[in-house]
């Protein structure tokens, strides 16, 4: 016991930035280029990022939202993924991360999403609130993507259509 | 056991509510659950070891995933049922006086509570004590069944106190 909090307390005095940066940047930078793709709902561009047995979860997400959300697969992963575009019309969701850290397997984003959809009417909206994503890596994969958001604490407003559209099909 | 609820919309504020140091009052969510969090999240602070088991639930378990390939902390903390849960927060209050929370932004959706913001550990050394602060996220379900950390360990900072 002693050994370990001796451990401990030299780790948080002098080994903590350089032993934790060792692996780190790899799996930072996979990490940002997949939230990239995600942010886009590029699912060409997602799928060589995504392990075969990924698993995707949102239990933050109200029923409104037909939450909790847990995906099991790739591919049903990726159909979900490819239903916000194609089915609900959703352009971008519009990341905007406040603060980016990486610790062993663990690439975890801190920030807002911004979605941009059509509302019925037509008119386009944008749709914000605060968001935690955890990606979990593999072998250079994302296994894991947990997304934590503050759905009652969401804002729409207006916004302007997408470049070269001014409706919202 | 309090049940967890789906998130109700409540614009209102609890007058009186003893938030923990430098936390923000919420403005929507499940006040409820967003009060009992934030006294577990008080408990957690004072590593107040009786506190912190009768706010879990049996089964309860505690996960930092940030932990698993950080050397020398003695980590992993990833520990399943209450009572590991207490064994593990114990061999922590040998060195570690007590965490502060500096509180930056909190929601709560579907009974999960997240906490964003800078975690101090006042940690015992044989030349005083050193504050450490890195930031982090505390994820947690309604009393309490989940408690999940995400530690920025990389980007800790440490310094002497008195």
């Amino acid at each position: 016991m002693t050994r370990t909090l001796s451990g401990l307390l030299l780790w948080l005095l002098v080994l903590a930035p350089s032993a934790v940066l060792a692996n780190g940047d790899d799996n930072e930078a996979l990490a940002r280029r997949y939230m990239q793709a995600f942010d886009k709902l590029d699912i060409d561009a997602l799928r060589p990022l995504l392990a075969t047995d990924a698993h995707y979860s949102d239990r933050t997400a109200t029923a409104q939202y037909n939450g909790p959300i847990e995906r099991d697969g790739r591919d049903t992963v990726l159909a979900s993924f490819d239903k916000l575009r194609s089915e609900a019309g959703v352009r971008e969701l519009g990341l905007q991360w406040q603060q980016v850290f990486q610790s062993g397997d663990q690439v975890v984003f801190v920030g807002q999403v911004n979605v941009l959809a059509p509302g019925q009417d037509g008119k386009w909206l944008r749709w914000r609130t605060g968001m935690v994503t955890a990606l979990t890596l593999r072998e250079r994969m994302v296994v894991r993507h947990q997304d934590f958001a503050d759905y009652p604490g969401a804002v729409t407003k207006p916004s302007p259509p997408p470049p070269g559209r001014q409706d919202s099909r | 056991m309090f049940q967890l609820r789906r998130a109700l919309p409540l614009l209102l504020l609890i007058p009186g509510l003893d938030l923990p140091a430098g936390a923000i009052a919420a403005t929507h969510g499940n006040i409820a659950v967003i009060a009992q969090a934030e006294a577990y999240l008080a408990a957690y602070q004072a590593l107040d070891l009786p506190a912190i088991a009768a706010a879990m639930t049996p089964d309860a378990r505690f996960e930092d995933p940030t932990s698993t390939d950080v050397p020398g902390i003695g980590g992993p903390f990833k520990w399943d049922g209450r009572d590991a849960v207490i064994a593990g927060l114990r061999t922590w209050t040998q060195s570690v006086r007590r965490i502060d929370y500096i509180i930056r932004d909190m929601y709560e959706a579907s009974g999960r509570v997240v906490f964003i913001g800078t975690a101090s550990a006042l940690i015992e050394t044989r030349d005083g004590a050193a504050r450490t602060t890195f930031p982090i996220v505390t994820i947690r379900d309604g009393k309490v069944i989940e408690h999940r950390d995400y530690t920025d360990y990389a980007g800790a900072k440490t310094a002497k106190v008195d």
